[in-house]
């Protein structure tokens, strides 16, 4: 059976959801303290939401610059799966993992509740199970999650295929509701690969008939199954 | 033999073509209080660092503490006060 870690770091509190979500996909997942050295061979990270280090300096500034990091980025760049999730993908950003910046949301309030995204790209570690364009109900629950980058660099980023998640409305029109104001509703990426992936909506609230949605369930399956 | 502790000041501030939600936050709130001459507000952090370090090595380092962590280059424009150059 296949192993993800999921990254603790002082002030994580999705972790466990992740675990849970994983379990439910037909998998083994574990937490990793964010002082371990190693992943203790893990398949596939997970770096679960919350507000590691309290969101101080900058949301995942400082868990960006810890020991468990350098593990997870030489796993990233030997190829392996690493998926962040809300403050996961501020720490993949800060880590200069994935580029770009997550910026305080344009209403700036913390925003809570559904949203859907729409999958721009079915060749990543977590959308293989989707078609493209197929539209996803999530939630989300954040106050920094205004994916920005200067403009030259969105458009390559649009060009070279990064985007792998784009808000939308529930008639998968792009941008038709956009949580936080993100340039280009975007609300996720993937590096070409597709092994190292974020999004700010949480896929892993949404993996039963209780939670409203099971749309998340094929994440994780894909996840598991690209580890 | 390491130098006296030198105090070095580095403000981050948002680059120019980001919104900045907060600001516009606080000018709304400062125009509703009846102050219609602001016309924008943009905030910035500033972070003051005490080093003790050979003399003439402060601001290198903080210039390497700014771009590295207590600034994001992405977004953020710094700069570094005082510190013997």
């Amino acid at each position: 059976m296949k192993r993800v870690a999921v990254v603790v770091f002082p002030g994580s509190n999705c972790d466990r959801d992740c675990i849970w979500a994983v379990q439910q996909a037909g998998g083994e997942a574990f937490p990793v303290w964010h002082e371990s050295s190693d992943l203790s061979g893990a398949d596939a990270v997970i770096l679960p939401g919350g507000f590691s280090y309290g969101d101080f300096l900058r949301a995942g500034a400082l868990a960006a610059h810890c020991e468990i990091m350098r593990a997870v980025k030489r796993f990233a760049m030997a190829g392996g799966v690493v998926v962040g999730i809300c403050n996961g993908f501020q720490v993949l950003v800060e880590s200069r993992m994935l580029p770009g910046a997550l910026l305080t949301n344009l209403s700036t309030r913390f925003v809570w509740g559904s949203c859907w995204v729409r999958v721009e790209r079915v060749d990543t570690a977590v959308t293989s199970f989707y078609s493209e364009g197929q539209v996803l109900a999530f939630d989300v629950a954040h106050a920094q999650g205004r994916f920005w980058a200067p403009s030259e660099e969105i458009a390559r980023l649009e060009q070279d295929g990064w985007v792998a998640f784009r808000y939308c409305d529930e008639a998968g029109v792009a941008g038709g509701y956009n949580p936080n104001g993100s340039v280009a509703a975007i609300a996720g990426i993937a590096n070409p690969e597709g092994n190292i992936v974020a999004l700010m909506p949480h896929p892993e609230r949404s993996v039963g008939p209780l939670m409203g949605s099971s749309d998340g369930i094929k994440f994780f399956r894909a996840l598991l199954e690209a580890a | 033999m390491s130098g006296d502790a030198e105090k070095v000041t580095v403000v981050v501030r948002l680059k120019r073509e980001v919104l900045d939600a907060e600001g516009q936050a606080i000018l709304k709130v400062l125009r509703r209080l009846g102050y219609s001459a602001v016309k924008d507000v943009r905030v910035a952090k500033m972070f003051e660092l005490v080093l003790e370090l050979p003399q003439g090595e402060a601001k290198e380092v903080a210039e390497e503490l700014a771009s590295k962590i207590l600034a994001n280059p992405v977004m953020h424009d710094y700069q570094v006060m005082g510190g013997a150059s």
